[in-house]
């Protein structure tokens, strides 16, 4: 039987594809902005340094598409490709958990609950966006953690081999220092 | 105030749970127009000494209420004695009802 006839299965395939791209987008964004030390004085400066001011903006827009499309696509077409009928947001994410490829449904609402926050509450005090881009940082590893879960679980439980699927993403930071 | 007592007093629970049973939480913003319909949940934390984590905890706080009350949009301002108080904040302050 080839899989790649069914239809939920080459949607989820094909998401899983774009999410490994948003991945690696975000891992390079992520290593270029925290190669600097970020904190309340950075983020004060933001204004007369326009280049970071962009940088920024490219690591908080990546992290942002990559929980959304997850959340809105890849986790509803993953449960689909295992013929499963995904229910709400957290339903599919309780199912996740339970599948074991999420840790915690209520750390990924706080990453979901941390991306409106950098969308919509855009530095109206540079303390607490500090403290949010510190939560970004840590949670990005918690989105690429979870697409290589997502990624091994389709190797196991579906039965893909690791040629037919992307490439597991390198946490950022590890690269480095394992480049060193 | 369009919440309901059992809502109240999950919002109470959690609250004190995630920021410690000092913690006073107000609702402000279009939940106590009870002739208004739907819209967020706005909910004030005012605590009494400084804190650390605050943005980490109101996102667990947020998260946390999502899965107790549904999902909804919740929005929640958290003041302690070091933020730098905005507009916004004041009158939160003053048009919010405690919880």
């Amino acid at each position: 039987m080839n899989p790649t006839l069914h239809l939920p299965v080459t949607r989820f395939l094909q998401t899983l594809e774009i999410v490994a791209k948003e991945g690696r987008h975000l891992a390079y964004s992520w290593n270029s902005l925290f190669s600097q030390s970020i904190d309340v004085g950075w983020v004060a400066r933001l204004e007369h340094t326009p280049a970071c001011a962009e940088q920024l903006e490219a690591f908080v827009s990546r992290f942002g598409r990559m929980q959304d499309t997850m959340a809105d696509k890849l986790f509803p077409r993953w449960l689909l490709a295992l013929a499963e009928v995904p229910g709400s947001q957290i339903e599919t994410l309780n199912r996740a958990e339970r599948l074991g490829v999420l840790t915690s449904t209520e750390r990924w609402l706080e990453i979901r609950n941390l991306r409106n926050r950098l969308v919509h509450e855009y530095m109206t005090d540079p303390a607490r966006f500090a403290e949010d881009l510190a939560l970004a940082k840590e949670y990005s590893l918690k989105l690429i953690e979870t697409f290589n879960r997502l990624r091994q679980d389709a190797m196991t439980r579906m039965g893909y081999t690791k040629e037919s699927l992307p490439e597991e993403i390198p946490l950022p930071g590890q690269v480095a220092k394992s480049a060193a | 105030m369009r919440l309901s007592k059992q809502t109240r007093e999950i919002v109470r629970t959690t609250v004190h749970e995630i920021f410690g049973s000092e913690a006073k939480v107000k609702l402000f913003g279009s939940r106590i127009d009870d002739t208004a319909r739907g819209g967020d949940i706005d909910l004030l934390v005012e605590l009494p000494t400084v804190a650390v984590d605050i943005e980490r905890k109101t996102l667990q706080l947020t998260a946390r209420l999502q899965l107790r009350m549904g999902d909804q949009p919740i929005d929640i301002l958290v003041l302690d004695p070091s933020t730098p108080r905005q507009s916004i904040h004041e009158q939160a302050s003053r048009t919010g009802i405690n919880l």
